[in-house]
């Protein structure tokens, strides 16, 4: 008994310690044959999406009966820091979701497989929105990866609202000044106690909601040369607006008295407490899926402030990766090609297919086809000829995304909405705490 | 007992695993990597103290550091005295008892998350139930408790208070039977009120007590990951952020291993600290639970 | 007790009562609500059409069920393992000895109240290296073998064992496992049941190893599935709080039959972790 006991005692902890010993050896073999069967993990951003993501990983597995597709969609808020997590640990899955706000950070740890050759040798330029590539997922010159589709910030605006408090609908080429008439007039006290219940509009310090007014001022707080956090007097002006919709014409609340996030933002629009909001394309989804909108709704393009010289869009890809260790490039990479071909019915509603094909196909224009709202979905597609975004590398943290989002540079956006700080205390610190990351960035 | 000399510490094996591989390793293992920049992906590089002297010099570092001390001097009075009343209420006797016990307990036993997410739910700042019982009560603009700096980080603690203040009463009741009820009935005979036995029998004969709790909160106070990343992750801004949940964001947000290690031994020596002194006063406390 | 002093006793401890259960029925009448109603304001503050809607989609998006199953196996294994780890050491530190016994009590005592935060990293790059991510290995070998409070209450409750009964056993001719296994276990019990109660709920209610550990939502805990789905659907109220109330019903199950251990185990053990 007592032999047996001393000898399980040992072998349990020998296990334990030792059972992974093995890993290193099966892992030391790259080279696959053809129909050896390949199992690829792809891992997505997007829950919400992910039964369609499934419907079309099985189709591919139709066709290619030696590979199995592993879907795991993780929630945007745990999404980063898992697959970071996962390339500490030299296991990351075989094809991923990547985003141009981290590509620089994985690309500089060495973790991205550079596809320069073979983007170059399977796309033909003219099928798609190439300059979209460019601005992406291009780091010096070279490719790590691809499209499958790009996506901008949009206003969003209660048709119903407007009507019923005789408003008329945004035009192209509107400004701030027809802006900020429209959000007066559709800001009510409706009960008659003293407080605002419908607000003309709705912001805070989300990337998507707030920095796409600053490039239809034609302004930056970016400098590009330098990297550092650094307002130019137009981005400055559109700050100001921002700050006074809130706290001088008061037809935007206080973030913090809705508890504002990405969430919240669309929940008081949909709710009719707010009659504009400004946000990603992708939330098309949303409001027609998600929690359909029960009124008529639209986008638009975001009015053009007092410096405007060209509509420039804040817009962006979503994109898909191979890891540097991937141990079937050559699987993965024919699957990323399978996945862009796909049918634009098949995309996330609100995001543009990078293969213009199905891009300005009558599929994606559903209004057309199928008349769902917004009517101007359209208007997106323009946004891929001047787009510019403010991504580089530690954006997250130093303008405040994921589950970090409350803090960088969106702690003092929030702050300064709610006239918690004024305008100068909201640049003082900002500088200060933007510039610290973007220091550690780039040093 | 006869046995060969290796036998103890075949006995011990499996704990002793434990301690030098999952517990002291890592200590020193963190130790060590706090002198180094360590991101997730990439290989260290020795930096001597240069971690630790750009948080002595970064105020963000200090203002997280007195979050950490704000939130554990909310959390332990309330601990150590909120659920002495708690147990002195239930150790009357009455009928009822373990009903009550059963309901103050309830929180002890539901996870964090859960109590964050429905707390969450309770302070919300426009359709919240507490906001609303506050403006039918005539407070015009109540305040937006978790998205307001002034309020965030006092309430992810009385949060957590109200979590934790089950478990303590449990021990307090333990303490408080360990009293003699003859004691009582003497004092009684001699007509004392109930304010005076508390104040001349219960307290004296629960200071040991008392004093275990104060430790046990204190240590308890620091590990507020939980109940921070799910009702605030340490917002707005850094308003609620403390070391524990600084750490987490060090380590696997910004994946730099480094630093998080140097900051997690500015915890481990407040915690030290706090442990050295229990070991000095353990004597007080070892006998009443024994 | 005079009646008046019975009638503010009662009043507090009802008073108490409402601040500890109240958030439970929120909890419970939210998640019976179709979404308009939630977020109604004035809040209602009983369901006035209740519905199990929202159940039936938690459940068809989301497996809580496995959820669930994954929490008790976990919890299982690891407040098992414990117990076996902490009675063999706490016998051998109670009663054999053997040279650096002082020495290694010490340290164990001395790690009692390191915060996991701590050590995490380290720990995250070892179970890196084991290959243990995203397998249920991390929530579960740690706390199979780390039980300072565990160790240190086995070996108070065995220093207290009547020599008798040892001696019986050695003229018998019992080994010391068996004098362990034959003995000591039987007598302690309600100790042991204590401790694995303890464990069990620290180990179900585990958040920041799932966290970074889990990756597949096959493998998730109910902590995690409850968390991730407040990152997937956090507007969604109706559907959070039926996840949370999923959540809470199987540990108060346990509980309200277990009251007893449950409140042994705190005073037994007195320290969490």
């Amino acid at each position: 008994m007592k032999k047996i006991f001393m000898v399980s005692i040992l072998i349990l902890t020998a296990g334990l310690l030792f059972a992974n010993g093995s890993n290193d050896a099966s892992n030391a073999a790259p080279t696959v044959k053809a129909d050896e069967p390949i199992t690829l993990e792809y891992w997505m951003w997007d829950p919400n999406f992910a039964e369609q993501q499934q419907a079309m990983s099985d189709r591919y597995e139709a066709m290619h009966p030696n590979v199995t597709i592993n879907l795991t969609a993780l929630d945007p808020k745990s999404y980063w820091t898992k697959l970071a997590a996962m390339a500490a640990t030299k296991q990351m899955p075989d094809v991923f979701n990547m985003h141009p706000n981290s590509v620089e950070d994985f690309v500089d740890q060495g973790a991205l497989l550079d596809l320069t050759d073979m983007i170059k040798k399977d796309f033909n330029k003219e099928d798609y929105f190439w300059s979209v590539m460019d601005s992406s997922f291009g780091v010096k010159g070279r490719y790590y990866g691809v499209p499958f589709a790009w996506v901008g910030s949009v206003m969003y605006y209660n048709k119903d609202l407007f009507d019923k408090y005789g408003v008329e609908y945004p035009k192209a080429g509107w400004t701030w000044d027809d802006f900020l008439a429209k959000a007066k007039a559709l800001t009510k006290d409706l009960d008659g106690d003293g407080k605002t219940d419908l607000w003309g509009y709705g912001v805070f310090s989300r990337y998507a909601v707030y920095d796409g007014w600053i490039l239809q001022n034609d302004g930056d707080y970016l400098n590009r040369e330098k990297l550092t956090f650094e307002p130019n007097n137009n981005a400055k002006e559109a700050i100001k607006f921002l700050y006074d919709l809130a706290n001088t014409y008061k037809v935007s609340p206080h973030p913090k008295d809705y508890d504002l996030d990405k969430k919240k933002i669309k929940l008081i629009f949909q709710q009719e407490k707010a009659a504009m909001i400004s946000e990603g394309s992708w939330n098309i989804k949303y409001m027609r899926q998600d929690m359909p909108a029960d009124f008529d709704w639209d986008i638009a393009y975001f009015p053009r402030g007092p410096h405007w010289k060209a509509d420039t869009m804040h817009a962006w890809a979503d994109g898909i990766s191979i890891p540097a260790s991937s141990k079937h490039p050559e699987a993965a990479w024919d699957f990323i090609k399978f996945v862009l071909q796909r049918p634009a019915d098949d995309y996330y509603p609100g995001k543009v297919p990078f293969y213009k094909k199905e891009a300005l196909s009558d599929a994606w224009d559903d209004f057309k086809s199928k008349g769902v709202p917004p009517e101007h979905k359209t208007i997106i597609l323009k946004y891929g000829e001047n787009a510019k975004h403010f991504y580089t590398k530690y954006w997250k943290f130093w303008r405040g995304y994921a589950s970090a989002e409350g803090s960088g540079l969106s702690e003092f956006i929030d702050a300064s909405l709610n006239g918690e700080i004024t305008l100068d205390e909201f640049y003082k610190n900002a500088d200060r705490e933007a510039n610290k990351m973007l220091n550690k960035a780039y040093r | 007992m006869r046995y060969k000399w290796y036998l103890p510490y075949l006995f011990i094996l499996l704990a002793m695993v434990g301690l030098f591989v999952f517990r002291l390793g890592p200590l020193f293992f963190a130790g060590g990597m706090s002198f180094t920049d360590w991101s997730m992906f990439g290989s260290p590089g020795w930096v001597g103290l240069e971690n630790y002297i750009e948080f002595v010099k970064d105020p963000t570092f200090w203002k997280i550091v007195w979050h950490t001390i704000s939130f554990s001097l909310i959390f332990v009075p309330i601990i150590l005295f909120g659920s002495l009343i708690l147990a002195v209420l239930l150790n009357q006797g009455i009928p009822g008892t373990t009903t009550f016990r059963a309901m103050y307990f309830a929180p002890v036993v539901t996870s964090t998350v859960a109590v964050g997410i429905v707390w969450r739910w309770i302070f919300g700042a426009d359709v919240g139930m507490l906001n609303f019982l506050l403006r039918t009560l005539g407070i015009e603009s109540p305040p937006s408790w978790l998205s307001d700096r002034q309020f965030s980080l006092v309430v992810v603690a009385l949060v957590f208070a109200w979590k934790r203040l089950g478990y303590y009463m449990i021990i307090y009741l333990a303490g408080l039977q360990d009293i003699p009820r003859t004691m009582y009935e003497a004092a009684r005979i001699d007509g004392a009120g109930a304010l005076a036995i508390f104040r001349k029998i219960t307290l004296p004969l629960i200071t040991p007590t008392m004093f275990f709790v104060m430790i046990m909160a204190l240590v308890d106070s620091f590990k507020n990951f939980d109940i921070v990343y799910t009702m605030t992750r340490g917002g707005p801004g850094t308003a609620s952020t403390t070391l524990a949940y600084y750490i987490y964001q060090h380590a696997f947000e910004l994946f730099q291993m480094g630093q998080a290690a140097s900051l997690s031994m500015f915890l481990l020596v407040i915690v030290g600290g706090i442990s050295v002194l229990n070991f000095v006063y353990k004597s007080r406390w070892v006998n009443t639970q024994g | 007790m005079s009646k008046s002093k019975k009638i503010i006793l009662y009043t507090l401890l009802v008073l108490i009562a409402i601040v500890n259960v109240f958030p439970f029925y929120w909890m419970l009448s939210i998640s019976l609500q179709p979404l308009k109603a939630v977020y109604a304001y004035p809040p209602q503050f009983y369901p006035k059409h209740p519905t199990l809607d929202n159940y039936r989609q938690i459940f068809v998006k989301y497996n809580f069920f496995r959820f669930t199953i994954n929490s008790l196996f976990i919890a299982t294994i690891a407040a098992l393992g414990q117990l076996f780890t902490c009675s063999i050491a706490g016998f051998a530190f109670a009663r054999m000895k053997f040279r650096g016994k002082e020495l290694l009590f010490g340290l164990i005592l001395a790690t009692i109240m390191v915060p996991l935060e701590v050590v995490i990293i380290p720990e995250f790059l070892l179970m890196g290296k084991l290959g243990w991510i995203n397998t249920y290995l991390p929530m579960i070998v740690p706390s199979f073998l780390i039980g300072t409070t565990g160790v240190f209450l086995m070996r108070s409750f065995y220093e207290n064992v009547p020599k008798e009964l040892e001696e019986a056993a050695v003229v018998d001719g019992a080994s010391p496992f068996m004098i362990y296994w034959r003995i000591f276990i039987p007598v302690s019990r309600a100790s042991l049941s204590a401790l694995f109660i303890i464990s069990f709920l620290i180990n179900w209610n585990a958040f920041l190893r799932p966290l970074i550990y889990l990756n597949s939502k096959k493998l998730y805990t109910l902590t995690l599935g409850l968390i991730s789905f407040v990152g997937e659907f956090s507007a969604l109220w109706n559907f959070l709080l039926a996840g949370a109330v999923v959540s809470v019903v199987p540990i108060f199950t346990v509980y309200l039959l277990m009251q007893r251990q449950f409140i042994e185990g705190i005073t037994s053990t007195g320290v969490k972790g």
